[in-house]
């Protein structure tokens, strides 16, 4: 089948990470957790099909550090967005690397959101779950939101994500 | 004439308040309505039987010729369904377009949503004589065109929201009927058992809301165990995908496999359990393992799986089973109350398990995970 279409990329210089499905952008390497998790008792250190990956603290579970220190943009910065659960459960990823002129104004996308509150749990089921990193430099962001509430400064930092970056197909 | 209280609960004093509709009880306003002596007294009586109901619960008439000739009348619970349209926004409820005293709309969505509720309703009724997702009569709402090219559909502990889908992976999330008794599915655990959203006892209550859809799919079509298709989510993706469906109960890790998608990561046993904490903690892949307990003691019983073997399940759910129950301890529920059905009810659930590696060969129960 054909991947996903996106709505047209904003930023110019906010470069889409990982789209081209190469594994060769930096922020592969960031946004290299498990899909799937990994099984009991295996190597939760990274995919052995991705050298690349192997043996890189980011690539075990989510739970891991939130960014590799080599994956950001020429001005430190990496932002990396995925959406897990949905009846079909199956995880979508988007991430961005701004750099140049882009970096202020994802900057201040990412000081807009309340990295120190709690969100609220989620209710029922079959929700989205949204986990949302950002590297700045040595600095890490991390949250998990409900879908019900990613809204506000977080709804927009992830639509603006999405919308520079095609993303990964559900899977 | 025979007059029955049909299914909806046990014939107790509190089921019959439930399904009276007025002051005259049912069963009289149901022997009225066949009177030819009292034709006003019968005209008025079919009326308040078929009158929108103002209060939340509603019962349906069923008249029929039993083998001697003699008419007979059933009073029975009846959904009290709501659809509402988001048209295309994250807005909830939405504007109401069906209710359920209203004919066919032009909208598919709408009518399938409706239906599902329908066919939901019935099952959990014929099988588990459960009047809807409480036991109570709780009318059933559900909203449909959520969000803009939304993959999904989800119970918020409310009503059932059901996306569009993007066109491209994904297409009308209302047009599987395990799909939406999956979600209504949902609803049940929420008043019963509560199982907690996480790790194995969320992993739990997706595969128990599987097991409520593929149930309510198998009882529209009047399918046995052994002729199911045991998919859940099937149509739901578009020709374009290379996949049957979301999920396969009976061979978990087998409904898609797609270039883009790639394969189905569902585990068919606990030697695939899988750690995450994406999906709060995998709950709908580890979900693959008590599907395919259930799909294989449901084959191995044969006949109706809504029968004995769902009834089993069903009872395990509502029999005092912990919000935080693992899958170890719902094999123990459901072996318990297999065995109360008899040695080789019991045996099948206990093969079942033990196929999925949740407890020994030997049938001892073993922590799982």
């Amino acid at each position: 089948m054909d991947a996903p279409q996106a709505d047209p990329p904003v930023g110019a210089a906010a470069a889409p990470a990982g789209s081209d499905g190469a594994g060769s952008d930096a922020v592969d390497a960031l946004a290299g957790s498990n899909a799937a998790g990994a099984p009991v008792g295996s190597d939760a250190a990274g995919d052995p099909a991705d050298p690349d990956a192997a043996g890189d603290p980011a690539d075990s579970d989510a739970a891991g550090p939130p960014a590799n220190p080599d994956a950001v943009g020429d001005d430190g910065v990496a932002i990396r967005v995925a959406r897990s659960g949905g009846i079909a459960g199956m995880t979508r990823r988007w991430s961005v690397q701004p750099s140049g002129g882009e970096t202020e104004h994802w900057m201040i996308l990412v000081e807009r959101c309340p990295w120190d509150e709690k969100p609220p749990a989620s209710t029922g089921a079959d929700r989205y779950l949204w986990r949302i990193e950002v590297r700045i430099r040595r600095e890490c962001h991390e949250q998990v939101i409900p879908e019900e509430h990613l809204l506000g400064p977080w709804r927009a930092l992830v639509d603006a994500v999405r919308q520079a970056d095609p993303g990964t197909a559900p899977g | 004439m025979t007059i029955h209280e049909g299914r909806g609960g046990p014939q107790t004093s509190d089921r019959r308040a439930r399904i009276r509709q007025g002051i005259v009880p049912s069963y009289l306003l149901a022997k009225l309505a066949e009177s030819e002596r009292y034709a006003q007294a019968a005209e008025a009586a079919r009326q308040t039987l078929i009158a929108p109901a103002p209060a939340r619960h509603r019962a349906q008439l069923q008249l029929s010729i039993d083998e001697n000739g003699t008419l007979v009348a059933t009073v029975e619970a009846a959904p009290n369904r709501t659809i509402s349209d988001a048209h295309g926004t994250e807005n909830l409820p939405g504007t109401v377009v069906r209710t359920e005293d209203e004919p066919t709309v032009a909208d598919l969505a709408v009518n399938q949503a409706f239906d599902g509720l329908g066919a939901t309703f019935q099952m959990l009724l014929d099988a588990f004589q459960r009047n809807s997702i409480d036991g109570k009569g709780l009318p059933l709402d559900a909203t449909v065109h959520y969000g803009s090219g939304y993959d999904n559909a989800f119970w918020n502990g409310e009503r059932m929201v059901f996306g569009d889908g993007d066109g491209q992976v994904f297409q009308g999330f209302t047009g599987s009927t395990t799909v939406i008794g999956h979600e209504l599915g949902h609803g049940v655990i929420q008043h019963t058992a509560g199982l907690e959203y996480q790790g194995q006892p969320g992993a739990l209550n997706e595969s128990l809301a599987d097991v409520f859809g593929a149930l309510t799919e198998q009882h529209l079509l009047d399918q046995t165990a052994d002729q199911a298709t045991w998919l859940i989510g099937a149509g739901i993706f578009t020709p374009a995908v290379h996949g049957k469906a979301l999920r396969s109960m009976l061979h978990p890790g087998t409904a898609y496999d797609d270039p883009e998608l790639g394969k189905d990561p569902q585990p068919a046993d606990m030697g695939g359990y899988v750690k995450t904490t994406d999906d709060n903690g995998g709950v709908h892949l580890n979900s693959g393992i008590p599907n395919r307990a259930f799909a294989l003691f449901a084959v191995e019983l044969g006949g109706y799986a809504w029968e004995t073997a769902g009834s089993v399940w069903y009872r395990a759910l509502t029999g005092g089973l912990p919000a935080s129950a693992t899958f170890a301890q719902f094999a123990k529920a459901t072996i318990a109350e297999a065995d109360t059905v008899g040695t080789s009810t019991g045996d099948a659930a206990r093969a079942a398990w033990a196929s999925v590696g949740v407890i020994k060969a030997s049938g001892d129960g073993r922590s799982a995970g």
